[in-house]
């Protein structure tokens, strides 16, 4: 049945009570991306100034050393990141979803980190993994003198170091998702393929797997946008380092902004940081209207 | 559901076991070593009970400990981030259920437009618009003011409070709001009288939602509150990163519990309510 | 209470045109009900009159006043929704008066109202339960109740008992008819079930596609359906349709059909219409398919369905199957090979090519 919404005489205290999200929206949202759009252009350092340099500050930015390690950090980083989270929440949820008994227990633990700000958990890590008095001297105390787990010191895998941390704090976001995906498979389909013979496995790799699409997507969606917002967990870790070794875009930017009163270059960073966001999130939001038009 | 063999169901388990043993080993750590004396932070005793427990640590990072230049612990910041999560709960969890309702159950010419304006601003990296809404708030005298800080909270918490609500308005039976509107209730009316008793569940969800995020967020707190009204993540963040003396991580662990004690509180207490406020803030778009 | 005028309305749903132009006159104290199947508009045309759903041209006139952009507030009507569309945080005794408390009635006039009505509807006992502590029955009361208590001008139901079980459904239908007679009210009420427009209604609209098919008395929609589909939809066993053709014989025109020849001087159709060689469609509802010893059609009895009362029989014969009732004791056997006639005088012909009656 069609179903009626309001009449016209009645969306004028509606307007009214939109206003504040128009606000917000316009001027906070839209507004402030234009403003940066601008500043990019122009060569704005301490204080936003009108003039227009056109690209120029594109051009220093991908000709700025840091800004490359920084991208290349987060492209390391956000494969990893993502892989690594949908790999271990979706076994969590699926092993969740078989396991009869302290399904609650379970779920709280896995999910707990996503509780906490990522300054705490990288500050827990940043303890765990220092190579002196942590999980590597463990290994040293209990006899194994080889044992090396200094990534968080080294250059070449402090990247490494962060994704452990971070995963520890959203794998169970990605479980938390999967597994009510799961649950929201028919239960009259297990019953129907169960009395067809299908082995379970079989009933999961066939039946179940493909209705999880949109749970999927929208798993993805989530992480990729925390990946590109990654700055707390890399400013509590490492602060960037060692060296510049762990920069970030969203720290570049920061750094940018304030340490080195540089607006116009941090601008044109974040307009850049805008554009792979809308890059790497859209196909999954399209893929996830895709999916919720045929029902999965 | 089937009964899987029984070395498959103990591979399970044990995966399960492993598993777990990693997601609470931070937790465990934090709470050994914030309970340990300095000297007992030797080389290899990551993971040893200690030897001689003391709340001593507990006591530092809670109000002597140095967080940047004041040495006064993190118990301001504990203030500061009531202080601000207070009202950026009420006001944000008010405004997005106001929100949602007007777009799930009025037709506002433009509301579309709105909303895709809306859910692109949740995509959007914060730092594409930091700078600007630091020179508007300052313009308008409010960067490092509680107002400043708690009307920026409640631009950006906008999106997922609008979605939340906006979703959970959309489920509920036309056939009521059609029935109210017959009975002669307007716009608020409706709202007041008829819907926002009903959402108490919402209403639980959003606030935890709201209440773990602001709690947890770091820039913001960074950026638009000011040294005044530094929140307790930006304290922690001072404390663990100060280079002066030796590092205390006893007393940084400490520090690292009582800033996670409010949302760990939040997200035990609330139980299956998180878990709800994840999926049906994601699950729909 | 008032009478109800539809001019020309227009409506369009999500860029679809729903209901294409329809006008429809409703007089003060008739039982109206709108009949067809989902999807034909009915309850898009009840939302028009309620002011749930914007129109796209025509009027709407309550009692005389013109409403077509009036909010549902202002119409004066009471409405029953199929979902009962009770408030959940407010008990019975808050729900029947929420409308009345709106308008900020005065307290002792509420509460005299939401007295009556309770006692009208059997609700006294329940008046402090909240709804989910209702059975669904009950919670349809109350659903009647909350339109009551408005002393509303027109009173509007969209198909109030389709969530009932049978019983439940027939208890309340019969409630509701009382209800009509002793209110005198004018009530428009919405349904696919053919037995409630029946029982129920003073005149039915039978609905496709967002057009009136026919809008008459419950007897003259079933006994003389304006066309093939009112005829189909309205009765079950559905009525038989032959395909043949007009032909003229020596006592006046006849009906010729494969093995079939049959006099239609008795039938309720004017001369006129009988043109020889005019291709139709014979319209027999089962009960009008009597099984006669002498008569012309031989059939076997293909299928028998019990239904208690009587069976349902279907008739195989040269010409395809006929369903027909049978009301004989002991009930005859599948199988049987059987003779009967077709009541002429009751039946219906059909052009063959518009669909519509002769």
């Amino acid at each position: 049945m069609p179903t009626a919404r309001a009449a016209r005489s009645g969306s004028w205290p509606a307007r009214l009570a939109l206003l504040p999200l128009a606000l917000t929206a316009v001027v906070a949202y839209l507004g402030s991306i234009l403003w940066s759009l601008r500043v990019s252009f122009s060569a704005s350092r301490t204080f936003p100034s009108d003039s227009w340099v056109g690209a120029a500050q594109y051009l220093r930015l991908f000709a700025n050393e840091r800004w490359l390690l920084s991208l290349q950090n987060l492209a390391v980083y956000g494969v990893l990141f993502v892989l690594a989270c949908l790999l271990l929440g979706f076994l969590l949820a699926l092993l969740i979803d078989r396991q009869v008994a302290g399904e609650g227990v379970l779920r709280a633990v896995f999910l707990y980190p996503y509780a906490m700000s990522f300054i705490a958990s990288g500050a827990v890590w940043a303890w765990m993994l220092n190579p002196i008095q942590g999980v590597e001297a463990v290994g040293h105390a209990l006899g194994w003198e080889a044992f090396r787990f200094d990534w968080i010191v080294d250059p070449d895998r402090v990247i490494y170091a962060i994704v452990i941390a971070a995963v520890w704090q959203a794998a169970g976001l990605v479980m938390a998702l999967l597994l009510a995906g799961l649950r929201s498979v028919d239960a009259d389909l297990w019953r129907a393929a169960r009395i067809d013979g299908i082995p379970t496995w079989r009933i999961y790799v066939s039946i179940v797997i493909p209705q999880l699409g949109y749970s999927f997507a929208t798993a993805a969606i989530l992480l990729l946008t925390a990946v590109i917002k990654l700055y707390d967990a890399v400013v509590a870790m490492t602060q960037g380092g060692p060296g510049t070794a762990s920069e970030v875009p969203a720290k570049f930017i920061m750094d940018h902004l304030y340490g080195r009163a540089n607006i116009a270059l941090a601008s044109a960073a974040s307009v850049m940081l805008l554009l792979t966001a809308i890059a790497l999130v859209s196909p999954f939001l399209y893929a996830r209207s895709r999916a919720a038009a045929r029902g999965a | 559901m089937n009964r899987s063999p029984l070395a498959a169901r103990v591979g399970m388990a044990a995966f399960l076991a492993v598993a777990a043993a990693f997601f609470l080993l931070p937790l465990y750590v934090m709470l050994v070593t914030s309970l340990k004396p300095l000297d007992e932070l030797r080389a290899g005793a990551l993971f040893a009970w200690p030897l001689a427990p003391t709340l001593a640590p507990w006591r530092t990072a809670w109000s002597e400990a140095c967080t940047g230049v004041a040495c006064e612990g993190v118990r301001a910041g504990f203030m500061n981030s009531l202080a601000i999560a207070v009202p950026s709960t009420l006001l944000a969890v008010g405004l997005g259920a106001l929100n949602g309702y007007a777009l799930a159950l009025w037709r506002v010419r433009g509301a579309n437009w709105l909303f895709g304006l809306l859910m692109v601003g949740a995509f959007v990296p914060g730092q594409v618009m930091l700078y600007p809404l630091v020179r508007a708030l300052g313009t308008l005298g409010l960067v490092g003011s509680l107002p400043g800080i708690v009307l920026v909270h409640v631009v950006f918490s906008m999106p997922l409070m609008t979605l939340l609500f906006r979703n959970w308005y959309a489920s509920l039976p036309t056939e009521l709001f059609n029935a109210a509107r017959i009975d002669g209730a307007g716009f608020w009316g409706v709202w007041t009288r008829v819907l926002l008793p009903m959402s108490a569940p919402m209403l639980g969800v959003a606030a935890i939602m709201q209440v773990t995020g602001v709690w947890n967020d770091y820039l913001l707190g960074l950026v638009f509150a000011g040294h005044d009204f530094a929140p307790m993540t930006v304290q922690l963040n001072n404390l663990i990163n100060t280079s002066t003396g030796t590092r205390q991580y006893n007393v940084d662990m400490a520090a690292t519990l009582l800033t996670s004690l409010v949302p760990l509180v939040v997200y035990f207490g609330s139980g299956r309510w998180f878990v709800r406020g994840i999926t049906a803030g994601a699950l729909k778009g | 209470m008032a009478a109800v005028s539809l001019q020309q309305l227009r409506v369009n749903l999500g860029g679809r045109e729903v209901i294409p132009g329809l006008s429809l006159d409703i007089a003060e104290g008739e039982f109206l009900v709108l009949l067809g199947p989902s999807g034909c508009g009915k309850s898009t045309l009840l939302h028009a009159v309620a002011g749930l759903t914007d129109i796209a041209a025509g009027r709407i006139l309550i009692g005389g006043d013109d409403v077509t952009a009036a909010d549902p507030a202002t119409r004066n009507i009471g409405m029953v929704f199929q979902s009962y569309a009770l408030y959940p945080s407010m008990s019975v005794e808050k729900n029947l008066s929420f409308g009345l408390r709106v308008r900020r009635l005065p307290r002792a006039e509420i509460a005299r109202r939401v007295h009556d009505a309770a006692a009208l509807l059997q609700l006294t006992d329940l008046l402090q339960r909240r709804p989910a502590a209702l059975s669904g029955g009950q919670r349809q009361r109350v659903a009647i109740g909350r339109a009551l208590v408005r002393d509303a001008r027109v009173y509007l139901f969209d198909e109030p008992l389709s969530n009932l079980d049978a019983s439940l459904r027939a208890t309340l239908r019969r409630e509701l008819k009382l209800l009509h007679r002793r209110l005198g009210a004018t009530m428009i009420y919405v349904t696919h079930d053919q037995i409630e427009a029946m029982t129920l209604a003073t005149r039915i609209a039978v609905m496709k596609d967002g057009v009136l098919q026919q809008v008459g008395t419950p007897d003259e929609v079933y006994s003389r359906p304006a066309n093939l589909f009112v005829a189909g939809f309205l009765g079950a066993p559905p009525m038989n349709f032959l395909a043949g053709m007009l032909a003229t014989g020596d006592n006046g025109p006849r009906f010729v059909a494969a093995g079939l020849d049959l006099a239609l001087d008795r039938a309720a159709v004017s001369r006129d219409a009988l043109v020889a060689g005019r291709a139709v469609l014979l319209g027999v509802r089962p009960e009008h398919v009597r099984l006669d010893e002498r008569g012309a059609l031989m059939a076997r009895i293909s299928l028998a369905e019990p239904t208690g009362a009587h069976q349902v029989i279907s008739l195989e014969w040269r010409g395809g199957v006929l369903q027909a009732l049978d009301t004989t004791q002991p009930p005859l056997s599948e199988g049987s090979e059987v003779r009967c006639t077709l009541d002429i005088a009751r039946a219906s012909l059909f052009d063959a090519a518009s669909g519509t009656r002769l």
